[in-house]
C-alpha cells in the first residue's frame, strides 16, 4: 500500500509544474515554429528545380523533393506556417467570436437568446465538416474562403458552452450583488462570467485544435484549401497522391507531419482538461 | 481349381485424369474470359475485356459528347474513318466523290443496318446529320452543308461553298451515323459493340454486334471504365483489374517496362498541350505581351521533367513534319526576352521586375487535372513569372471546356486538344481561330487571319491548301495568338494477354471489332 501511494503523493506534489511543462512547451514549440518558418527551410520551398525532381531522400534534400524538384523538408516546414498557423487563427477568431456572442446572449437573456438559440440550431443541422465543405464549395477555393468555411462552422461550440455557463452564472447571489451594487453589464460579464467559461472553453479549444488542422488539411486536400504553389500539408498529400507508386515519400511525409501535430494538439487538449476539468483530476 | 485373385492395391495413377480435370478447372481463367460452348459453335467466343480510360465522359449522346465515347466504344461509327497513317478510309460510307468540292455523293454502305435491326440508308444518315447539326452548333458551323438530298442509298451533300476537306471532317466522331430515337441515353450506331449500361463518369458496357458489317467481332463483352487519377489506373493495371489503362502515370515508365507481363505503347500523338490568351483582357491583346508570356515558357524543361521525355516541345499547333506547318520561329526560354518584350509593350521594367504605373501584374491562369501534367506546367510558368514580379493565380477547374464556355473570368487557360486529327489543318484553324468557333475560347478575332482561313475553306488543291494552312498557322506563330507547349506521346499499357491493340493516333478508336483477349 505505502509503495503504491508514494508515487501518488509525488504526482499530488509536482502535478502542476509537469502539467505547465506540456501545456506550455507544445503551443510555444508550434508558435516558434510558425513565426521562425522562413529561417529554419534548409532552402527555398518554392524554388522549382525541374531536374531534381522526385528524388530520394539524401543529403542534400533529406526528405527527397517534390515533383517540381522542390526541397520536401522545407515545404513542410513551410507547411507549419499555412496549416498549422491557419488552424490557430482559425481557432483564435471562433473563440473570440464564439464566446463573446455565447457570454452575451446568456447573460442578456429574452428575445436575443432565443433568437440566437435559433441561429445556433441552424448551424447545428448539418455536421460541421459536411458544412465547411459545403461554404468552401459555395465560395471557391483561396486560403480566405476556406478561413471563413471554418470559422463559420467551429464557433457554434465556444458560443453554445459560454452561453451555457453564462446563464449559470448569472443565476449566482455574486451576480445579483453587482447588479444591485450597479455594475455594468458588460463589466460583470467580463469581470465575473468570463473566468468561469474560460477553463472550460480553453479546454474545448485544445481538443478542437487537432480537428480544425485536420480539417484545414481535408479540405485543402479537396482542392478547397490554399492553390498553388502554397505548400499546405493538405494540399501535398494531395498532389503527392498522383506519384505514391513511383515516389511515395511525397505522401508520407506530409502525413506523417499532420499525424504528429495532430497527435501533439490531442495530447496538449487532454493534459489541459486534465488541469481544468474538476471531474476528469478527481477520477485521476 | 478355383482361383482366387488377391485384391490388388488400388494404382492411385487412375485418379490422374480426375485430378488433372480438377486442375485445369482451377487454373481456367475469370468466367469472363471463357468461351462458352454455344459461342464457340458459331465461330465466336465469350470473351470480355476492361479498358480504363483517363478522361470521364457525362453522356454518351455522340452528337455532343466532347470525349466522343460512342465513337470510342465502336457503338457508332462515322461516315468516314481515319487510318493510323492519317489516310481516309470508308466506314458507313463506301465511297464518296465530288467534281467541283461543292456537290458531293456519298454512297451509303449497301445492306448496312443500325443494332436495332433498322436498315441504314441514306434517309437514315440525312437524319443523323441533321440532328447532328442541329444538338450542336459547332458541327454546323465546321460542316458548311446547305442540302442535304437521300435517294435510296446515295447521299448528296451540297455545301454553302466548295469545300474539299468535308470528308475529312466527316471523320469527325461528333457527325457519328446514329439511328434517331434514345440518341442521348442509349445511342444505336453501327459498330462492332452495342450499348449495354452507362453510369455517367463511371463506367460503360457495350456488348458484340453480331450484324457487325466489318466481320467477326471478337469480344463478346467490353466495359470502358473512367477514372482520371493516373495512380488509381495503375493499379487497377497491376491487381489486373483492367486489361488496357490509358495514359498511365508517365513517372511509371520503368516500372512497367519492367513488368514481363504488360506492354506499353508511346508514339507521337497529334495531340498539342497549349496556353490561351483570353483577347477580352486588355493586357493580353498586346501582341508583345503574349510574346512575353510565351518566353517564360520553358517547352525543353517541360519535356525533359514534366512529360519525363514523353512528349516532343510544340513550336505551333501541328507537329513540324505535317505538310502544312510553316517554318515556325524559333521559341525560347529567357527571362531576358520576356522582360524586353514587356519594355516594347510599354511596361515599366525596373530591376528586372515588371510592372505598370507602380502595380504589379497579375493574370489568373486556368489549369485541370484530367490531363496531370497540365497543373505541373502551369506551376512552371508561374515560377517564372515570379521572378518578373508578375502573379499567377492559379485556378483548378473541373470541367475545362464547361467552364471555358460559361466564364469569362480568366485570363490564360492550359488547354489540350487533338490539332489535325483527320490529316487537315482546317478543322482546327476553323474551331480556334474563327468567331464561333467551338476552341474559340479567348475570343480570337483576327479579320485578316479568318480571310485566310475563308480562302482555305474554298481551296480543293491540295498543295495550295497546305500552302494557305502554312500561310494562316505563320500568322497565328508570328502574333502569338496562342503558344503551344509541347505534343505529348499517346501511351498506353496493357495486360500481354490483349491482343491486336492498335493505339489510335487520332484517338478516335479504342474497341475495335479485331481487339482480343486470350
Amino acid at each position: 500500500m505505502r509503495t503504491a501511494a508514494l508515487p501518488n503523493l509525488k504526482k499530488r506534489m509536482y502535478p502542476r509544474m509537469h502539467q505547465w511543462i506540456w501545456m506550455t512547451t507544445l503551443p510555444l514549440l508550434l508558435l516558434a515554429a510558425i513565426v521562425l518558418a522562413p529561417l529554419l527551410t534548409p532552402q527555398d520551398p518554392y524554388l522549382i528545380t525541374v531536374g531534381d525532381r522526385l528524388l530520394a531522400p539524401s543529403e542534400a534534400h533529406l526528405l527527397g523533393t517534390d515533383h517540381l524538384g522542390r526541397d520536401l523538408l522545407s515545404r513542410i516546414i513551410a507547411g507549419i506556417r499555412t496549416t498549422v498557423g491557419t488552424s490557430l487563427l482559425i481557432l483564435a477568431c471562433s473563440l473570440l467570436i464564439g464566446v463573446t456572442t455565447g457570454l452575451l446572449s446568456g447573460f442578456i437573456g429574452g428575445l436575443w437568446d432565443r433568437l440566437f438559440q435559433r441561429i445556433i440550431d441552424a448551424f447545428m443541422t448539418l455536421p460541421d465538416y459536411i458544412f465547411a465543405v459545403i461554404l468552401s464549395g459555395l465560395l471557391g477555393p483561396g486560403l480566405s474562403n476556406l478561413l471563413f468555411a471554418v470559422i463559420a462552422v467551429k464557433w457554434v461550440g465556444y458560443a453554445r458552452l459560454a452561453r451555457s455557463v453564462a446563464l449559470q452564472e448569472k443565476e449566482q447571489d455574486y451576480t445579483a450583488l453587482a447588479v444591485l451594487a450597479g455594475v455594468p453589464k458588460f463589466r460583470i460579464v467580463l469581470r465575473h462570467i468570463l473566468p468561469h467559461c474560460l477553463g472550460n472553453v480553453l479546454v474545448l479549444a485544445a481538443l478542437d485544435l487537432g480537428k480544425i488542422i485536420l480539417m484545414i488539411a481535408s479540405l485543402s486536400y479537396i482542392g478547397l484549401g490554399p492553390q498553388p504553389p502554397a505548400a499546405e500539408w493538405g494540399s501535398m498529400l494531395n498532389e503527392g497522391q498522383v506519384y505514391f507508386t513511383a515516389a511515395p515519400h511525397l505522401m508520407l511525409a506530409p502525413g506523417a507531419a499532420l499525424m504528429l501535430t495532430v497527435l501533439a494538439a490531442n495530447l496538449f487538449g487532454d493534459k489541459l482538461r486534465d488541469r481544468f476539468d474538476v471531474k476528469t483530476r478527481e477520477e485521476a | 481349381m478355383s482361383s482366387v485373385n488377391p485384391v490388388k492395391p488400388r494404382n492411385p495413377l487412375r485418379l490422374l485424369p480426375l485430378l488433372l480435370i480438377l486442375l485445369l478447372a482451377a487454373c481456367s481463367p475469370s468466367p469472363a474470359n471463357t468461351a462458352e460452348p454455344a459461342a464457340a459453335e458459331h465461330g465466336q467466343t465469350d470473351k470480355s475485356l476492361t479498358l480504363l480510360f483517363n478522361v470521364q465522359s457525362n453522356t454518351l449522346d455522340p452528337h455532343t459528347d466532347v470525349n466522343y465515347t460512342a465513337v470510342r466504344a465502336g457503338i457508332a461509327e462515322t461516315l468516314v474513318r481515319i487510318s493510323n497513317d492519317l489516310s481516309l478510309q470508308p466506314a458507313v460510307a463506301e465511297s464518296w466523290s465530288s467534281e467541283d468540292g461543292q456537290h458531293w455523293t456519298f454512297v451509303i454502305r449497301s445492306g448496312l443496318t443500325f443494332q436495332n435491326g433498322q436498315p441504314v440508308d441514306a434517309a437514315a444518315v440525312q437524319a443523323s446529320l441533321e440532328r447532328a447539326q442541329a444538338v450542336n452548333p459547332s458541327v454546323k458551323n465546321s460542316l458548311h452543308i446547305r442540302e442535304l438530298q437521300a435517294a435510296r442509298q446515295e447521299l448528296t451533300i451540297i455545301t454553302e461553298k466548295p469545300y474539299p476537306q468535308l470528308p475529312s471532317d466527316l471523320v469527325h466522331p461528333n457527325t457519328a451515323i446514329i439511328a434517331a430515337e434514345l440518341a442521348e441515353s442509349a445511342p444505336v450506331g453501327t459498330g462492332p459493340f452495342r450499348f449495354v449500361s452507362f453510369q455517367s463518369g463511371s463506367q460503360l458496357k457495350v456488348e458484340r454486334n453480331e450484324q457487325y458489317w466489318g466481320g467477326t467481332v471478337q469480344l463478346a463483352q467490353a466495359s470502358i471504365l473512367f477514372n482520371e487519377d493516373a495512380n488509381a489506373r495503375l493499379l487497377a493495371l497491376q491487381a489486373k483489374s483492367a486489361d488496357i489503362v490509358y495514359r498511365p502515370p508517365v513517372e511509371s515508365f520503368a516500372q512497367l517496362q519492367a513488368d514481363d507481363s504488360l506492354t506499353l505503347e508511346s508514339l507521337t500523338g497529334l495531340r498539342t498541350h497549349q496556353l490561351m490568351y483570353n483577347m477580352n483582357n486588355e493586357a493580353l491583346r498586346s501582341e508583345q505581351v503574349r510574346k512575353a508570356l510565351d518566353a517564360l515558357i520553358d517547352r525543353d524543361a517541360i519535356v525533359g521533367s514534366v512529360m519525363s521525355g514523353q512528349a516532343t516541345a510544340a513550336q505551333g499547333p501541328f507537329l513540324a513534319d505535317a505538310p502544312f506547318s510553316p517554318e515556325y520561329l524559333p521559341k525560347q526560354f529567357s527571362l531576358d526576352q520576356a522582360r524586353e518584350a514587356f519594355a516594347a509593350a510599354g511596361y515599366d521594367v525596373e530591376n528586372g521586375l515588371v510592372s505598370r504605373q507602380g502595380k504589379p501584374l497579375s493574370f489568373c491562369l486556368l489549369t485541370y487535372q484530367s490531363r496531370a501534367e497540365l497543373p505541373l506546367i502551369s506551376q512552371l510558368i508561374q515560377a517564372s513569372a515570379k521572378e518578373l514580379g508578375i502573379g499567377l493565380e492559379i485556378r483548378q477547374v473541373d470541367n475545362i471546356d464547361e467552364y471555358l464556355a460559361a466564364s469569362d473570368d480568366w485570363d490564360l487557360a492550359t488547354y489540350s486538344s487533338i490539332t489535325a486529327p483527320r490529316g487537315d489543318a482546317s478543322y482546327f484553324l476553323n474551331a480556334a481561330y474563327t468567331s464561333g468557333g467551338a476552341l474559340n475560347y479567348g475570343n480570337v478575332q483576327e479579320p485578316e487571319l479568318e480571310a485566310m482561313i475563308d480562302k482555305l475553306n474554298g481551296t480543293v488543291d491540295e498543295q495550295e491548301r497546305n500552302r494557305l494552312a502554312r500561310d494562316a498557322v505563320s500568322y497565328i506563330d508570328a502574333h502569338m495568338l496562342n503558344s503551344y507547349i509541347v505534343h505529348p506521346n499517346n501511351f498506353v499499357a496493357f495486360s500481354n494477354d490483349v491482343k491486336n491493340w492498335v493505339t489510335s493516333k487520332s484517338e478516335y478508336y479504342l474497341l475495335t471489332p479485331e481487339l482480343d483477349v486470350e
